[in-house]
């Protein structure tokens, strides 16, 4: 079966079909297809509200997110959820276990919810995802969150492909300056304090409140919620203040740069892949690429002169 | 000082390294040997290996610290209570399933529920669909209850009620204190156990939807407290180690979880204002019963040795009732094979004798069946005939703690005991055992060891007969007669339940049920509120639904 | 890494072993799957999530005995939705009288206890891949 066959369907929001072009982007294989499909999207000329959900592992994301999910719905959006773990970097294998928390949302008419591994993608975001927001967009949901595993390189992913980013922590966890340190601050739209019916919530927002005003974001002020996601707590005032970001976003026209840097950034993604590709395929299979490795083991030749006479050959054979 | 005489030991020490060098070196069978949970195994065990042995530390039997068995006459005064496992269907089939076993010799009924009456979930809920009767008998109600011990007297023979989970325990533990009233029953005349084990409901086993670890376990508190003060005899809860050993883990961890329960259910019962000696002597366990023939029996040996420590020295009691530890033991289903199942005879009953060997107060023989279904009848049969060749043909139970001063078990049964006393330390230093489960770092330790084991047994490391171990290809199963669940059983509950709901006063029902909400919240203990809902025909279902309202779910952690 | 073979494993019905599917799960990741681990559910929830997840292999997990009532259901579910060629496969305690049952409802393969981890992954990479 080609996409074609399920497209039809995937315009009317069916999960099988849905679920199958999602398969087909990620898959890879046959790009004439993908590159089809993705023009296909584009045609459908849609405009999604993209979320970037992250923040430490037990702070309560995926429960977080499967109540504003469904608050969203119940406000009528139609939301995409996608839920991206790491694949295991020696075997590539992933488990995939988050979509078990969305409890609410994994039944409702409308939402949608897709597990992604990351794939050996570096950046903690496979390199289909980007893909993956556009095909849902184009399918008609009109918010697309995309939740990440919070180990830091990724945070800074999101960024390149959020509308807003999402930050969740919860009450005393260990050092609040090190969430700083690692450049999270920057990049929050709206701050979460999830399980904020533990001790010490109250000073955690104070003191987030605080760090925010030092590092400021331009003319956006990010708001920092209480949540108790497991009681639904919070939850509409997390909405609020999302729903208000967009109308910021759409105001000051800031929605359409964004959508353009989202998209340079995957161009540059995929051309880095390629690339890569390229340069693996150079190494490992091609005569010359061999014999430049040779002498290099042979010790005749340093790693910067090998690497110039690659480069060269690379250029002359036209990156082929 | 110790119970060995210095200087020989001095003189065997060199004797030993003498036989070592002339007679033990490089013959056939070097290498490094373990018990299952890692414990080194010499080849030869002299008295140079306990020569710290003090008679002190094993005692007596029935005197502190209850190492041989505890009491003075053990099997010869009181023959270990076989109890046979049986559950299935309605709760009438398993009353009929009691009596056929009680005239053929049981001395107690043990009762297993179904997954929806496990897990609360009435008959008719759409969550029960496809799972009634299987595995285990349906009861959604009070009426249930009374059908199930008809015509059983359950004031002469012990009854245990294998209520896994601490939130179903107390609904139907309060539904057996119902129907005992209405048939005029004192309650200093029931014995029995429940077993109401946190661990079960948060750790053990999966679910659509679980409570917090800190709800479930104020609930087993909540049984243990009330059972205390009001029904003498009974034994509130079990502590499992069998089911958490089944999941996947070695037999220090079994009993280091268990006693840590212990300690945490003291330390809350405390805190409410009882006093150790009160309910202590009612506290009792349930152990797994493993290949490893002696490692099992020291486990036993040892677990009761700790447990004493505990309680004397942790917890202050001073009854010395409060000191011993009584278990109930089921040999290890997971040990017993689908392929030639009848080997699996075999296998329980020399688990099922180290258990007599061990002490146990109970036993449960794991039926040759156990991986295809619950036992047929044939099946149940063997197993309480093993139980009864052990107790009356082998003379085993002639003699109190026949293993004792045995070099290698003395040895073996110290090992294990330190190994469990430091395991509780570690759960200590995470902040007890409830952090420890909720953190789900229990969860952790028993994926990892169940993976690991599966990998040793298809990579051969650990041999089973007739599966890896000489495998016979092309050789068809035994056809052995598996049982089969009754399939009407679901249709029977839900009619049951239409006419129960009917027949009830609302206007009752509703005031309990919301007095049954608001004690959720307050630091009160729930069962006379249960108690009450019950009286006003509550089914199982809904009491379980207040619970999960009021408490929330939790997620089970990922591994 | 394109092209990793998605399965989905789930705890049928109210099962509480949870060793067996963790540890297929687990072993499959380890050969380079992913699997979607969905702990326990039912039937709907099951197929929802296998069209979602575009998975080709749907592997149920029970010891409890509900293989015959809710196994097939799966299967019919699948059917209906259009996603017949979703292969369904079902391991745990099942007696070998069962397993003839299921194989005629539309498991493709049935694990009775012991079944080695390389026999099942053999059946999961013998599955073709839905496109």
């Amino acid at each position: 079966m080609s996409w074609t066959d399920y497209f039809e369907r995937f315009l009317q929001r069916d999960r099988l079909a849905t679920g199958r072009l999602i398969s087909l982007l990620e898959s890879g294989a046959d790009q004439e297809e993908v590159q089809e499909l993705m023009k296909a999207c584009l045609t459908q000329k849609k405009d999604a509200y993209v979320v970037g959900i992250t923040g430490v592992p037990g702070s309560g994301k995926s429960t977080l997110i499967d109540q504003l999910g469904s608050w969203l719905a119940d406000q009528g959006h139609t939301v995409g959820v996608i839920c991206v773990d790491p694949s295991s970097p020696f075997r590539g294998g992933a488990i995939l276990g988050d979509r078990v928390r969305f409890k609410n949302l994994s039944r409702r008419k409308g939402c949608f919810v897709r597990s992604m591994a990351t794939r050996g993608h570096l950046g903690g975001l496979g390199v289909a995802t980007h893909d993956v927001v556009q095909l849902l967009e184009a399918g008609g949901y009109d918010v697309v969150i995309v939740e990440t595993v919070g180990a830091g390189q990724s945070e800074v992913e999101i960024m390149r492909t959020a509308d807003t980013v999402v930050l969740v922590t919860v009450p005393g966890l260990g050092d609040q300056m090190q969430v700083m340190k690692a450049g999270i601050m920057e990049i929050g739209d709206v701050f979460v304090v999830n399980q904020s019916d533990r001790p010490g919530a109250k000073d955690t927002v104070e003191r987030l409140r605080n760090d925010i005003a030092m590092f400021g974001k331009g003319e956006w002020r990010p708001p920092v919620v209480s949540t108790v996601a497991t009681k639904n707590e919070g939850i509409a005032e997390l909405g609020e203040a999302i729903i208000q970001r967009l109308n910021f976003l759409v105001e000051k026209g800031e929605k359409i740069k964004l959508r353009k840097t989202r998209d340079l950034g995957a161009w540059s993604k995929l051309l880095e892949q390629r690339f890569s590709d390229s340069l693996n395929d150079f190494i490992n299979n091609d005569e010359m690429g061999r014999a430049i490795q040779e002498k290099l083991e042979a010790g005749k030749i340093d790693i910067y002169q090998a690497s110039c006479e690659a480069w060269s050959r690379i250029v002359r054979s036209g990156g082929e | 000082m110790s119970i060995f005489n210095d200087d020989k030991v001095k003189k065997l020490e060199q004797g030993y390294e003498e036989w070592a060098e002339e007679r033990a070196k490089g013959i056939a069978g070097a290498g490094d040997y373990t018990t299952d949970s890692g414990i080194p195994m010499k080849l030869l065990y002299t008295p140079v290996d306990i020569k710290d042995f003090e008679y002190e530390d094993i005692g007596f039997s029935g005197a502190p610290p209850f190492v041989r068995g505890i009491y003075p006459n053990m099997y010869r005064g009181r023959m270990f209570t076989q109890r046979q496992l049986a559950g299935f269907g309605t709760p009438s089939d398993l009353n009929k399933r009691f009596k056929y076993l009680l005239k053929h010799g049981a001395t107690g009924v043990n009762t297993l529920f179904d997954l929806p009456t496990i897990r609360g979930y009435d008959s008719d809920c759409p969550q029960a669909a496809g799972n009634v009767g299987d595995c285990g008998c349906s009861v959604d109600s009070v009426l249930d209850i009374e059908e199930l011990y008809d015509g059983i007297p359950i004031d002469e023979v012990s009854v245990s009620v294998v209520t896994h989970l601490p939130s179903t325990n107390v609904a139907i533990l309060a539904m057996y204190i119902v129907m005992a009233e209405k048939r005029g029953i004192p309650f200093e005349k029931l014995s029995g156990t429940n077993q109401n084990d946190f661990i079960m409901e948060t750790c053990v086993g999966s679910a659509p939807e679980i409570l917090p670890p800190r709800a479930s376990f104020r609930l087993q508190c909540d049984a243990v407290e009330y059972s205390t003060k009001h029904l003498p005899r009974w034994n509130p809860i079990s502590y499992n180690g069998y089911n958490l050993r089944e999941a996947g883990t070695d037999a220090i961890t079994e009993v280091g979880v268990a006693l840590s329960n212990a300690i945490a259910t003291s330390e809350e019962l405390i805190r409410r204002g009882m006093k150790v000696d009160d309910f202590a002597r009612r506290l009792s366990f349930f152990w797994d019963l493993f290949n490893d023939f002696f490692e099992e029996i020291a486990k036993c040996r040892a677990s009761r040795k700790v447990y004493h420590d505990i309680m004397k020295e942790r917890l202050n009691a001073q009854a010395e009732r409060s000191l011993l530890m009584r278990y109930h033991v089921q040999t290890a289903g997971i040990t017993l094979t689908a392929k030639e199942p009848l080997n699996n005879i075999a296998r329980s009953a020399i688990q099922g004798l180290a258990a007599i060997l061990g002490g146990a107060q109970s036993l449960h023989i794991d039926s040759y069946d156990e991986a295809y279904s619950a036992p047929t009848e044939e099946a149940s049969l063997v197993s309480l005939r093993t139980q009864q060749i052990i107790g009356v043909e082998t003379n085993v139970t002639n003699t109190v703690d026949p293993l004792a001063g045995s070099y290698f078990v003395e040895h073996l049964t110290k090992e294990v005991a330190d190994r469990i006393k430091a395991y509780i330390a570690k759960i200590d230093e995470m902040g007890g055992l409830v952090a420890a489960v909720e953190s789900g770092w229990l969860h952790n330790e028993i994926a990892n060891y169940a993976y690991e084991m599966q990998g040793e047994t298809e990579s051969g490391k650990r041999q089973i007969a007739g599966v890896n171990y000489f495998p016979q290809e092309g050789r068809a199963s035994e056809t052995i007669e598996v049982f089969s669940y009754p399939e009407e059983t679901e249709e029977l509950q839900k009619e049951k339940l239409r006419t129960f709901r009917k027949s009830r006063d609302d206007a009752k029902h509703k005031k309990c049920m919301d007095e049954l909400r608001a004690v959720c919240h307050r630091d009160e203990n729930v069962m006379p509120y249960v108690i009450d809902a019950v009286k006003a025909f509550a089914t199982l279902g809904e009491i379980e639904d207040v619970f999960r309202t009021e408490f929330g779910l939790w997620q089970f952690p990922l591994v | 890494m394109a092209g990793a073979d998605k399965i989905l494993i789930a705890k049928l019905g109210l099962d509480i072993h949870w060793r067996g599917a963790m540890i297929v799960s687990r072993f499959l990741r380890d050969s380079g799957k992913e699997v979607v681990y969905l702990v326990n559910s039912f039937p709907e929830e099951i197929v929802d999530a296998a069209l979602e997840e575009g998975v080709s292999v749907v592997g149920l997990s029970t010891l409890c005995g509900n293989h015959l009532t809710l196994g097939p259901k799966v299967v019919q579910l699948l059917k209906e939705r259009g996603a017949g060629d979703v292969a369904v496969f079902i391991g745990g305690t099942i007696p070998p009288a069962d397993i003839p049952r299921l194989k005629a409802a539309g498991l493709t393969e049935v694990f009775p206890p012991e079944s080695s981890l390389s026999h099942i992954l053999e059946c999961v990479n013998s599955c073709s891949v839905v496109s």
